[in-house]
């Protein structure tokens, strides 16, 4: 009996130990992380963890508004082969809402999930763009966070053109021609979000608006022109023909029509010219030889008066008044730094202090609030106080001053300076004088190898005299044109 | 006869795989003000000898990406390739999650998984003390200081820590009266020939970390506690006067910690039975088409606190012989004659 017992008691241990259990292997889908999340973009990172080499039917993410996964959008990323982490994207999401989402891992026909994370998907937002200043066709760069491959961005009610979206946070642009406004809003529009910058774009703006052209075919240069109340005035100097040019033209704003007015005095070219004064100027005899005349005449509305005669030559000298004074800047030759001031009730010239640099009338010059400005052939643009021998290098004219150019133009409107239009340039600049700081017009168009013969400010508005430069052949006439710095 | 093919040896021929070119990317922004730095190279075979080089991976998109969606552009330093540096005025900010961003020339997109920034605990203080390390067959020991932090651990959150050296200064003197000159054909004399300046210059370097210093709080939580977080070894220059270090402490996360515990092991391996294997440490960068490749180093964020010490020569309990530099103090590289605006011992 006892040894039965024992057999079976060792029976039944061998028969444990027979018995192999076969273990299943252990396969889960875990859901590590969000790589990335945008405004209607995730990107997931998934794993598959198992302990045996197993493939996967399917594998990937599912998404929900809510957290019992009804409709999910499933992110399918097909066959897996072993275990492995695994990457899906889901984009055309809702933004600013909240996403559940798990991985999953379809084996053998059964879906195993991964936990589930809880994803807030990003509201754009736009942060600067720049430049703030530019004109239709230029590119800017507008820069914000999560604004989406389908972004669209408005200046005003123009679209413009995305060019480039980087990383959803750069997108360059072309800026669209505006309709009418020079100050625009920009818009960005992400989905049914509308961003708009606080501070406004502002187009490149300035507009030429032709007026009149001077009849006759009459070209001139080295001439004179002026304004007073009765209109604008040029005149003299030398026309293409070689000849000098005996009369004075004088446009009139309110009938729209020239008049030509003879001039009392000698014929000459190089003379100068202000509201109140003309005089001085040149006569060629022949090669090489000049008689430079000094009379000098009062301008009484379209009448001239003659004074006595300038103590001095002046050639191409810059002329203006201020402070009741008239003020004579450099000239040709040894004048180049004259500096001389007529007191118009003493009747007397004082010679001052030379000038810094070679002053000719080829130099833009404008007056704002009793100080003269003036751009050097460098480009440096000067505060000049004639009277306290006072020359202070202000700023840098960013246009074009190269030595085939000069006859430049120089106007004040308001807190506002406009300066260009130089020989062979249609460039046109705005100098702030509050800041000093310079911002490019639209340039003038028309034939590039022009030059301003004449230039006034009239009631708010420019005024521009232009014509084809001597060379150029045929009948054309001389234009004026209004410009208005803030037209588009 | 029989001998003769016995004595024919065929050479055995080994097919070893070629080592293959990783991406490694090492980078820490902190909260502190930028620049900071993201380094881009590629890894090579390593043998016996160095077979290839290390190359900078450059012409690559780099950005940092915070978990609200704001892009921080990084630009490559024109000298020096592979480096990316953020704008200067970027700065980390502490509870948002960063990610690296790369795209390289081969079109390949990289990114780190989201890393948060930890906040970290002020330097309390920081004391010094000498350090010697016997140096097996050599007379003279090696040494140098070992600079301790103290730090209170604050108690409701678990934190971890790195330290990092910062850019340092010393006092550098020099002998400028025993200057004597390489024999030349304009000056073939073999006489010193002294220079009348200059003996003490203050030399700016950036001498890195030996080793990587790292802590948690498992066994300090909570408490006041002192732990070695840079070491500086003499080399005869350094403690001749007065040396200046910044030490940077900054508070990691802990899947960071867990990576540079094991680079830590991995470095400081000594040859010895119980070390752990050599293997490769997968960080925190994952490649967006093939998530299974291999990307070494690892993308740090965290908050940063950095405490300024100066060292005496008389802190040192043990120093080195003085080395001489028999030349003008100015002709070493990064010395200057006069003191950072900053100096203040």
């Amino acid at each position: 009996m006892r040894n039965l017992l024992s057999i079976g008691i060792i029976a039944m241990l061998l028969l444990g130990w027979g018995c192999t259990e076969e273990e299943d292997g252990l396969t889960s889908v875990a859901t590590e992380e969000a790589l990335f999340v945008s405004g209607e973009k995730i990107r997931l990172l998934g794993r598959l963890i198992s302990n045996q080499a197993m493939n996967a039917d399917d594998h990937g993410f599912y998404l929900s508004s809510s957290e019992s996964f009804t409709s999910p959008i499933k992110v399918s990323l097909g066959v897996k082969d072993g275990p492995g982490r695994f990457i899906g994207e889901a984009d055309g999401l809702e933004i600013g809402e909240l996403y559940f989402v798990k991985a999953f891992a379809s084996i053998g026909g059964q879906e195993i999930m991964g936990e589930v994370l809880e994803i807030q998907t990003l509201l754009p937002a736009i942060i600067d763009f720049s430049p703030s200043f530019a004109k239709a066709g230029d590119e800017i760069i507008i820069t914000g966070k999560v604004l989406p491959e389908d972004t669209r961005v408005f200046f005003g009610d123009q679209e413009a053109t995305v060019l480039e979206n980087t990383f959803e946070a750069k997108i360059r642009v072309r800026v669209p021609p505006s309709t009418t406004e020079k100050n625009v809003p920009i818009r960005v529009q992400v989905r049914d979000l509308t961003l708009e910058f606080e501070d406004n774009f502002e187009y490149q703006s300035g507009k030429y608006f032709l007026v009149s052209e001077v009849p006759g075919g009459v070209r001139v240069y080295d001439n004179i022109f002026f304004q007073n109340s009765e209109g604008l005035y040029f005149g003299l100097g030398r026309q293409k023909n070689s000849e000098l040019y005996p009369y004075i033209q004088r446009y009139s704003l309110q009938s729209e029509t020239w008049e030509q007015l003879s001039f009392p005095g000698t014929l000459r070219e190089k003379a100068f010219a202000t509201e109140h004064f003309l005089g001085g100027g040149t006569i060629q005899l022949g090669r090489d030889e000049f008689l430079d005349d000094r009379t000098f005449w009062k301008i009484n509305g379209s009448n001239f008066e003659k004074l006595p005669n300038l103590p001095f030559s002046s050639n191409a000298s810059v002329a203006f008044e201020l402070k009741g004074n008239l003020y004579l800047l450099g000239g040709e030759a040894e004048m180049a730094r004259r500096v001389a001031r007529y007191n118009p009730i003493t009747l007397s010239w004082d010679m001052l202090m030379d000038a810094p640099f070679e002053i000719s009338n080829e130099r833009p010059f404008f007056i704002y609030r009793d100080h003269v400005y003036m751009i050097d052939p460098e480009g440096v643009l000067w505060e000049i106080d004639p009277d306290s021998n006072s020359w202070q290098e202000k700023s840098f004219y960013p246009g074009n001053t190269g030595s085939a150019n000069g006859y430049g133009m120089a106007l004040v409107l308001g807190d506002k300076a406009y300066v260009g239009l130089y020989r062979r340039s249609q460039d046109m600049w705005e100098l702030d004088m509050n800041t000093l700081s310079w911002k490019p017009k639209n340039s003038m168009g028309g034939l590039p190898q022009s030059v301003t013969v004449g230039h006034y400010v009239r009631d708010g508005k420019i005024y521009i005299l232009r014509e084809p430069e001597v060379q150029i052949p045929g009948v054309i006439n001389i234009e004026m044109y209004r410009f208005d710095p803030d037209g588009i | 006869m029989l001998l003769v093919p016995v004595a024919c040896i065929d050479p055995y021929e080994v097919d070893i795989e070629e080592g293959e070119q990783l991406l490694t990317v090492e980078g820490i922004v902190t909260t502190q003000p930028g620049p900071h730095r993201i380094r881009l190279t590629k890894s090579d075979t390593y043998g016996s000898v160095f077979e290839g080089l290390i190359r900078p991976v450059t012409g690559a998109t780099v950005i940092i990406r915070d978990d609200l969606g704001e892009v921080i552009f990084l630009e490559e330093n024109a000298e020096e390739r592979g480096a990316y540096y953020t704008p200067s005025g970027f700065s980390a900010v502490i509870g948002r999650s960063y990610s690296l961003q790369i795209q390289t020339q081969d079109g390949k997109v990289y990114t780190s998984l989201p890393e948060k920034v930890e906040d970290v605990p002020q330097i309390k203080d920081l004391s010094v003390a000498t350090l010697r390390i016997p140096v097996e067959g050599e007379t003279n020991d090696r040494s140098g200081i070992q600079v301790i932090a103290e730090i209170d651990d604050p108690v409701e959150e678990n934190n971890f820590y790195l330290w990092q050296n910062g850019p340092s200064v010393y006092v550098l003197e020099t002998r400028p009266d025993l200057y004597t000159p390489r024999p030349s054909d304009t000056n073939p004399s073999r006489d010193p020939q002294p220079k009348p300046c200059c003996i003490t210059c203050f030399r700016s370097e950036d001498i890195g970390n030996q080793s990587v210093f790292i802590a948690q709080d498992d066994n300090f939580n909570g408490l006041t506690t002192q732990i070695p977080v840079a070491f500086i070894e003499d080399d005869g220059l350094r403690f001749v006067n007065t040396y200046r270090i910044d030490i940077r402490q900054i508070g990691i996360s802990q899947e960071a910690y867990r990576f540079l515990k094991l680079v830590k092991q991995q470095v400081e391996i000594s040859g010895s039975v119980f070390d752990p294997p050599p293997a490769t440490i997968r960080g925190n960068m994952i490649n967006l088409e093939n998530p299974e490749e291999v990307i070494l180093g690892y993308f740090i964020v965290g908050a940063e606190d950095t405490k300024r010490l100066y060292i005496d020569k008389n802190d040192l309990t043990f120093a080195q012989n003085v080395a001489i530099i028999p030349d003008d103090c100015r002709e070493v590289e990064g010395a200057q004659l006069d003191p950072p605006a900053d100096w203040n011992p």
